[in-house]
């Protein structure tokens, strides 16, 4: 709390920590940019809920509105809430998120050859992807606290520290994706905060050093997927089929696709996951070009949106929650869209607001409403 | 906003670090979305299309296989089908030792070693070996059994393989006509060849999506031809008659040691060919045993002077020309006489004879001296009216026009030898047709074999039209012709093809063949012929027996193929179910029938008038008269004698035997027309004369009354 008291001391006194008149003062374009992107994930997936054989009509679509729901309840709770008191809960955030990815691996049920989740009750969760959101908040956090200090060595070191914990468990699950998607946030933010540019070179560069020590680390599965990608024609019908399979149904959609929920290659499961991590070939083979540079379009405004956000935020906290924000998910779109179209190799890794998927809705929901709430309470600390 | 520009103090310069920060971030966030857009237009608008086309993989197509179409006679009897046949083929580049095999299969298939080996090494042009041979087509079910455990030991190099094989239940029977079509399906000779677009089944092709797992998905079909072709066939042949053609054709050619017969049956009327055959013949389904001389139709091909028989033509457009009657007497000159440098001399010598007697006796010095009354100009019309030197339009390939050489190119002999069927030849259709002519009134039928096509969904493709015939013959000439020919049977040359049950009209012929290789007549070598048709008044069958080189005592028309004609057309007329018009009831036996000349003449004009030209030329409806029990097939319906019923019940009799009726008067029936025993398929119209009992008209007034009237 001192902190959060401290900054509230510079700046206006008369504002609450939880206010819901701050929901009026959402930025119209971001928030119409997200509720459009919400409407094409849904109208993308009940195209790729054809193939379900359920008595729900639009299997994933039904299913994904109600995770939407929860998430724009917590966005909207986010934007109440003085985003600073969050920022000065994050060590507690931290410290529980720790706790649960220890848990997920000691007790954690197993899916699809990594075990990521955390069964509550009713509900199942990833707590990897919780912890996505919680680093933000934490190095948030710590970077608002350091300020300056952020450029000398040993506070810079320590950033890795902080990061690292949750990542080795990440990865111990093992969930190569997530992991890595944690790297170009402390990056990001690292450098957004301003820190030594000779630092950041530095690390990437032992980074690149140790390259080839990770390589033995990972899983055979994990070496297939690299190698396929690199020459995919050499196993065409096992290990390179995604890789093979994802280019054509993306170069087959051409200039305008082949029209809503007339996809060939993706219903006649020739494109396994294109519920999932490989929506966006389902949308570039229906919707052709157009459709896919449309929604790359609505994802750049959106991030663009973000970063400008960040920049115009003289409140440090709140400028690096918004580089943490659109940095995952930057991330997760540069990803995933590499992948589908044939620049990375095969690794699961969701489409924001268009993949199937409740715990990755979530963290976008959530991460969203970090986004909106930075942006609803930036006027205020003009001096 | 310029105070951020302006740092002042730690805060400040942060401040404007972390803004100068974010929008280097916001640059490489613009560049990686440039990558991603570059390569979305490289993927998505290639313009090579290169992986649009891979899309194409996933298509996949099968084909709609039907047979080829069937062949079935007059009574939809099968003649050619189609059935699945197994067939051995190898991929020589996975036989390691292919003597071994060669060894091997030439033991089960009884092929020669060498002929396999020789299979096995073939290569494409360019050296490699090939990846698909034919071993042997059509395996009999025991040489698969046979195969068994080669196939075994070369599991990819020698396959077996199904595939349609033409199929002729019925053997031998009609080859020529029929012709085969080759291993690959395809028409090669007769109706096969000449209806192979009809036959021919075009498969349809279905290309269609399939999944991930190869499944073909009917219901993502993109494309769809439907098969086309392998229409079914319907000829006018009679499977029957063909049949017995056959047997009788072979049986003279074993009796007289002939080299060729051949014979024909058509219907006179409409053109309709019930029989073709030529002796020897072979077997389509295993053609390929046969030589091709052998499955060539020499029925239609080969050509042959028509000797006597031809003299039709030329007494034909004497008597249309009115230059002579039959009973026009005429010096036979005895033996023979030299008119144009050549001895033209008779078969019997004759003296003085009334015409009908020399054409019955086949006089040469007659119909030479016949022809000279009709003229060079006139003789040459009067062949080229009964179509010689012409093809005849029979749907069959490769049919001959004959020999007959324009008259600027005729030479000083040719009005001694062209009356008498000389310098001329002829194919046996064009003969067949020359002779309809007479049969029928005086018109020129174009034979035919097939009657129509019909696709697999029942719609009739094709279908023979039968065209109003060229009239080139009066029905007075015609008739009187056909008296004529009658007398040959009765009383001439042609007394062995006299069918007791029915009268016959005919002509023999007896020709010397042409040397092989050179001019003149080679001795010894005769074709010999007889055509004719029956029954006399309203002929249904017209028939042409041909044997070439026969070797017997008398190597005459009449002695070789008139039995032939004989026993056929009895047994196809019989079949036909035709009332019978015996001999004895029109010609009383005697010797001097043959110069009663008024006789036959009153008789020609009665049968004249009771058959109008469009009543002869109705084509028959072979399907409902024919069948196949030759037992009894005299008990014919008859008209009963209606006399003395009232006009109530008359009314109901005539109705339910399907005739129309006409009454005449009131009262109870005094007289019919026509008479009673009247076979019922004769008539249309019952007429029904009514008088009240007991005292009505005269019975002989109103018949005058009647005759009148007609």
């Amino acid at each position: 709390m001192p902190y959060l008291l401290r900054d509230l001391a510079l700046t206006h006194s008369n504002i609450g920590v939880f206010d819901r008149q701050n929901v009026r003062r959402l930025d119209p374009v971001l928030s119409l940019l997200v509720l459009s992107l919400i409407v094409v994930g849904l109208a993308v997936l009940t195209s790729a809920s054809r193939n379900v054989s359920s008595s729900i009509p639009y299997y994933y679509a039904a299913k994904q509105v109600v995770w939407f729901l929860v998430g724009a309840g917590c966005a909207v709770l986010l934007v109440c809430v003085d985003y600073r008191f969050l920022v000065s809960l994050a060590p507690g955030m931290y410290a529980l998120v720790v706790g649960l990815l220890i848990v997920v691996l000691l007790w954690g049920i197993e899916v699809k050859g990594g075990q990521r989740w955390l069964t509550l009750g009713l509900v199942r969760f990833q707590p990897s992807e919780l912890g996505k959101i919680v680093l933000v908040y934490t190095l948030a956090w710590y970077f608002s606290v350091l300020q300056e200090r952020i450029r000398r060595l040993p506070y810079f070191l320590l950033t890795f520290v902080i990061v690292g914990i949750p990542m080795l468990l990440i990865l111990k699950q093992p969930n190569l994706g997530t992991a890595a998607s944690l790297i170009p946030v402390v990056f990001v933010m690292l450098y957004a905060a301003g820190c030594k540019r000779w630092h950041l070179a530095v690390v990437i560069l032992l980074g690149l050093v140790a390259a080839p020590l990770a390589w033995s680390q990972l899983k055979d599965y994990q070496k297939d997927r690299i190698r396929s990608f690199l020459n995919a024609e050499a196993d065409p019908q096992d290990t390179g089929w995604h890789t093979i399979q994802t280019k054509i149904t993306v170069g087959s959609g051409g200039m305008w696709g082949k029209g809503f929920r007339e996809g060939t290659q993706t219903h006649l499961s020739y494109l396994p996951e294109h519920h999932t991590d490989f929506i966006f070939a389902l949308l570039a083979e229906e919707e052709g070009f157009v459709g896919a540079v449309a929604i790359l379009g609505l994802f750049a405004v959106f991030l663009l949106r973000g970063l400008m956000l960040a920049r115009d935020c003289p409140d440090l906290s709140g400028s690096m929650l918004a580089v943490g924000v659109v940095t995952i998910l930057g991330f997760h779109v540069f990803v995933n869209v590499g992948i589908t179209i044939g620049l990375l190799p095969v690794t699961g890794l969701p489409l924001p607001f268009l993949s199937y998927g409740g715990s990755f809705c979530l963290t976008t929901m959530v991460g969203v409403g970090t986004l909106l709430s930075v942006q609803v309470r930036k006027g205020f600390f003009r001096t | 906003m310029s105070h951020y520009s302006k740092p002042r103090g730690s805060g400040e310069v942060l401040a404007a670090r972390r803004r100068r920060r974010s929008r280097v971030v916001l640059w490489a966030f613009l560049a990686a979305y440039a990558g991603i857009v570059g390569r979305l237009l490289q993927l998505q608008l290639d313009p090579d299309l290169k992986f649009t086309k891979e899309d194409l993989r996933h298509i996949s197509w099968i084909n709609i296989d039907v047979p080829r179409g069937e062949i079935l006679d007059r009574n939809e009897r099968l003649l050619a089908t189609d059935r699945r046949v197994v067939s051995l083929w190898g991929d020589p580049r996975h036989i390691s030792d292919p003597y071994l095999l060669a060894l091997q299969l030439s033991a089960r298939l009884g092929m020669n070693e060498d002929e396999v080996l020789a299979r096995l090494a073939k290569r494409t042009e360019r050296g490699e070996p090939l990846k698909f041979v034919w071993i042997k087509r059509r395996l009999s079910e025991d040489e698969v059994q046979l195969l068994g455990d080669v196939l075994a030991q070369y599991p990819r190099g020698l396959l077996l393989r199904e595939e349609p094989g033409r199929f002729y239940p019925e053997g031998q029977l009609a080859a020529h006509v029929l012709g085969f079509a080759s291993l690959d399906g395809i028409g090669s000779e007769g109706l096969e060849l000449t209806y192979d677009r009809y036959l021919r089944s075009i498969p349809g092709r279905r290309v269609s999506r399939v999944d991930a797992k190869r499944n073909f998905l009917a219901s993502l079909t993109l494309e769809y031809e439907p098969p086309t072709g392998g229409d079914n066939l319907y000829l006018t042949l009679d499977s029957v008659m063909q049949h017995s053609l056959e047997r009788e054709l072979d049986a003279v050619l074993a009796k007289v040691q002939a080299v060729r017969a051949m014979g024909i049956l058509l219907d006179p009327q409409t053109g309709a060919v019930m029989a073709l055959a030529c002796r020897p013949a072979f077997d389509p389904n295993e053609y390929w045993k046969y030589p091709p001389e052998e499955r060539k139709n020499r029925a239609l091909v080969e050509v042959f002077e028509p000797g006597s028989s031809f003299k039709i033509v030329t007494a034909s457009g004497a008597l249309e020309h009115d230059l002579l009657v039959p009973e026009t007497m005429i010096n036979c000159e005895g033996v023979g006489f030299n008119p144009y440098g050549h001895l033209i001399r008779n078969y019997h010598p004759l003296g003085t004879e009334p015409f009908e007697t020399c054409f019955a006796e086949s006089s040469n010095v007659a119909i030479v001296k016949v022809a000279a009354m009709l003229g060079k100009e006139r003789l040459e019309l009067w062949i080229t009216k009964f179509g010689f030197g012409s093809t005849t339009g029979i749907d069959l390939p490769g049919e001959d026009r004959g020999i007959f050489r324009p008259l600027k190119d005729w030479s000083g002999y040719s009005m001694g030898s062209l009356p008498m069927g000389q310098e001329i030849a002829v194919t046996m259709p064009q003969l067949a047709r020359a002779f309809s002519v007479i049969a029928n009134g005086g018109y020129l039928i174009e034979p035919y074999l097939v009657e129509k096509a019909v696709s697999r969904d029942g719609m009739v493709t094709y279908q023979h039209e039968f065209d109003a015939p060229q009239r080139i013959l009066s029905p007075e000439t015609a008739a009187t012709m056909k008296e004529l020919c009658h007398l040959v049977v009765t009383h001439g040359t042609g007394r062995y093809a006299n069918i007791t049950e029915y009268r016959v009209g005919g002509k023999t012929g007896t020709a010397q063949m042409a040397r092989i290789g050179g001019g003149g007549y080679d001795p010894g070598r005769y074709t010999v012929i007889f055509a004719g048709f029956a029954p006399l008044d309203r002929p249904r069958i017209c028939a042409v027996i041909v044997v070439q080189e026969p070797h017997c005592d008398r190597p005459t028309g009449g002695v070789v193929c008139g039995p032939v004609f004989k026993r056929i057309v009895r047994e196809a007329l019989i079949q036909m179910n035709c009332p019978e018009d015996p001999v004895s009831k029109d010609l009383p036996a005697g010797p001097m029938d043959t110069g009663d000349a008024d006789l036959v003449m009153a008789r020609t004009v009665g049968a004249l008038a009771e058959s109008t030209p469009e009543e002869l030329l109705q084509p028959l409806d072979g399907l409902d008269l024919t069948s196949y029990s030759a037992d009894a097939p005299f008990d014919e319906p008859c008209l009963p004698d209606f006399t003395g019923r009232t006009k109530r019940q008359a009314q109901r009799e005539v109705t339910t035997l399907g005739l129309t009726w006409d009454p005449q008067g009131a009262g109870r029936v005094i007289y019919q027309y026509p008479p009673p025993g009247t076979p019922l398929d004769e008539i249309v119209v019952c007429r029904l004369w009514f008088a009240p009992a007991p005292d009505g008209p005269d019975h002989e007034t109103l018949r005058a009354a009647f005759s009148i009237g007609m």
